[in-house]
């Protein structure tokens, strides 16, 4: 069962939300439910803190006439009490804030309010990714590597992780190499290894994602990645390496 | 030649006394069980090989010499983690320190108390010892090391500031390295040829006397280069606070022109008003407030946004780069958006080192807008885990993809060292913070990089 909040303090505005989550619910009230409406935060966060984990979807108003909180500084509350929370902030354009909500929150998406016309139809759309996601995440458990940023967790799919590395000339620092990028933090390689079972250290530097492994390039002893990224693969592991991918 | 167990616990302490200088010098508080396990069982093979050596190959200090100098390197290089130039350095020192403390002790006792000396057999690399012998040995033995000791205790406390001065510089290290293996290898030879020599007074000039002579001028050098180095380094930071006070001060002299140039325009618009209703023509009026005035004020509005939002971030110095960055891509056409809604009060890095990397990751987007002709620049910053995080995003051409292949031939088109890495990115900083997380990635038509900079602990 999918959760549906919202916090917004326009009495106006919370009506006419309720009125489109009921009426996007009345087909599927088997499947999602308004669990709360209401203006107040702490109402809000006193829920989620009731039933964590539930992965539940979460209307935020950002200018909320609180003086305690702001919509963000709730999206980072429930955030840090469920992290499956799906939350969507409902923000006029001069408080749009892209990159907060997708950085600092991990939030779902957003509404402009500016644009009345398109309220109803983005809230529908919404519950539809929300709804989706709550049922993929019930089925296949995704596995995450968590980076320690120094008090903020990078949570990176192992599907989108090549290999991991170390660098070069800096000691204690590992990189992520991923499918469209790279992360740079500091790590130990032989600890990364202890947490991760399911790569393959191919070398002193290097912790190999079999699966995103194209082929061995047995000239220069490297494994060639979809996207062309090469990692290093001891003389000794080649054999091992080709076995194991022989048999994925 | 027969040798004794004596022999080895001999030698073994006199090795001990040897990792005992090393670990004084390398000054670091903590001491873990595997170092001293590690240390012990050093001593003792070294002691083996210096025995043996001796009794049965007949070559000397040479295995145990060049075997106490691999394994004092590796300890520490491996287990105190120290560079390997470092190692050198500190081994060296060791090596130093021990030779000097072993010619005062020996000239001390054999001028005191020649008792302790003559008599054991081979000495200075004794084989055959008694307990008798052994027992007699050791006054000598344990004056070495209090002497040894404490001159490193010395040592360390004395060259605390060139240490931090040579600390700094690879260059200064890299020729202290040099200079140190050149001088163990002269050792080495010398003491090789001293075997045939014999005599104390002969071993001192030949040996101490002009490695002390390379070693005391080497570290002179270095260290005059270390502290011009140093010298340089301040300069360098004063200068580029300075360029941070100017920006800061043209940024300002820029918004007080936008200022009155909004003064100005809504003085425009007021008197304009004016005419329309004096002479009562509504529609005219209602005409100019939607043709200009709306349009008018959304402008005003978006370029006061970034102004507004900049007023949370209270460190000066990242206020006037981001205020200057932002400016230069307002003023080159391109859309610009910039996110802080959190109140950022300190940031846990030097300043120096992050307004450069900041400099760096948004001049990198500006440019690659500019070249692109169009797209967008969003620059967020927000205070989450005791810390701050930047993110700054640019449209970029889509056959930017392969992050690794732009890397290796760095990221600008105008030949400066502008990489994309952290560490190219902390090369020109200078330093690289430990507390530093850099993600970088590519999606779509959209480029990405985000700076942590991590609470402090």
């Amino acid at each position: 069962m999918l959760h549906i909040l919202i916090c917004e303090d326009d009495i106006r505005q919370r009506i006419y939300m309720e009125s489109v989550v009921k009426e996007h619910i009345t087909t599927k009230d088997d499947e999602m439910k308004l669990a709360l409406s209401s203006s107040s935060p702490a109402q809000i966060l006193a829920y989620t803190k009731a039933h964590p984990d539930k992965g539940g979807l979460y209307f935020l108003d950002i200018d909320l006439q609180h003086d305690e909180m702001n919509g963000i500084e709730l999206g980072a509350e429930i955030r840090g009490i469920d992290p499956l929370a799906k939350i969507v902030f409902v923000t006029t354009h001069s408080e749009l804030a892209h990159l907060t909500f997708k950085h600092k929150i991990s939030a779902l998406d957003y509404i402009v309010k500016d644009r009345p016309e398109e309220i109803e139809m983005r809230i529908h759309e919404c519950i539809k990714e929300a709804h989706r996601r709550y049922l993929q995440e019930k089925h296949e458990q995704m596995k995450y590597f968590k980076v320690d940023a120094n008090g903020e967790v990078w949570s990176i799919p192992y599907d989108d992780i090549l290999f991991f590395e170390t660098h070069v000339n800096i000691r204690h620092r590992v990189i992520i190499h991923t499918e469209n990028g790279k992360i740079d933090f500091r790590g130990f390689l032989g600890e990364i290894e202890k947490l991760v079972p399911e790569f393959f250290r191919s070398h002193k530097s290097y912790l190999l994602n079999i699966d995103k492994i194209s082929y061995i390039d047995k000239l220069t002893k490297e494994a060639v990645m979809p996207n062309g990224k090469r990692a290093l693969v001891a003389q000794k592991k080649i054999a091992g390496l080709v076995e194991i991918i022989g048999k994925r | 030649m027969t040798f004794t167990v004596f022999d080895v616990l001999a030698w073994t302490i006199v090795y001990l006394n040897f990792f005992v200088v090393a670990r004084i010098i390398i000054n670091q508080k903590s001491f873990l069980i595997k170092e001293g396990i590690f240390i012990i069982a050093s001593s003792i093979l070294i002691a083996i090989l210096a025995v043996v050596g001796i009794a049965i190959f007949d070559v000397g200090g040479a295995l145990s010499g060049i075997a106490s100098l691999l394994l004092g390197m590796l300890y520490i290089y491996k287990i105190k983690a120290y560079s390997i130039t470092k190692s050198i350095i500190l081994v060296f020192v060791s090596v130093f320190i021990l030779t000097m403390s072993d010619v005062f002790a020996m000239l001390t006792v054999s001028f005191f108390f020649p008792y302790f000396l003559p008599s054991v057999p081979n000495f200075p690399s004794p084989i055959g010892l008694s307990f008798y012998d052994f027992a007699r040995y050791m006054p000598y033995v344990l004056f070495l090391i209090i002497i040894s000791a404490l001159t490193a205790f010395l040592f360390t406390l004395l060259t605390k500031k060139q240490r931090r001065l040579i600390n700094q510089s690879d260059t200064a290290q890299a020729v202290l390295a040099g200079i140190s293996l050149i001088i163990i290898a002269v050792m080495i030879i010398v003491t090789g040829i001293w075997r045939n020599l014999g005599s104390t007074i002969e071993f001192i000039t030949w040996t101490i006397v002009p490695v002390s002579g390379i070693a005391v001028a080497t570290l002179a050098g270095v260290i005059l280069y270390a502290r011009a180095l140093h010298e340089q380094m301040v300069r360098r930071k004063k200068e580029s606070e300075q360029e941070i006070l100017q920006q800061y001060t043209t940024q300002i002299e820029q918004q007080q022109g936008i200022v009155s140039k909004m003064q100005h325009d809504i003085g425009n618009i007021l008197s304009s008003m004016e005419g329309y209703l004096q002479e009562d023509d509504l529609a005219g009026a209602k005409e100019y407030f939607y043709a200009k005035i709306k349009m008018a004020t959304a402008d005003i509005t978006d370029n006061n946004l970034t102004l507004a939002r900049l007023a949370n971030i209270k460190v000066p110095e990242i206020k006037a780069t981001l205020a200057a960055k932002l400016a230069v891509a307002q003023s080159a056409g391109i859309d610009t958006n910039f996110e802080a809604n959190d109140i950022i009060e300190y940031i846990p890095v030097n300043s120096v080192a992050l307004v450069r990397m900041l400099g760096i990751i948004m001049d990198n987007a500006i440019e690659e807008l500019v070249e692109l002709g169009r797209g967008q620049l969003m620059v967020a910053c927000y205070i989450v885990g005791g810390g701050v995080t930047f993110v700054v995003q640019n449209t970029c051409r889509p056959d930017i993809q392969k992050l690794h292949e732009l890397e290796q031939v760095g990221f600008s088109t105008k030949g400066e060292r502008r990489g994309l890495g952290l560490s190219n990115l902390a090369e020109i900083a200078d330093t690289y913070p430990d507390n530093i997380t850099l993600c970088t990635s590519i999606e779509g038509e959209s480029f990405t990089q985000k700076l942590r900079i991590g609470g402090v602990g």
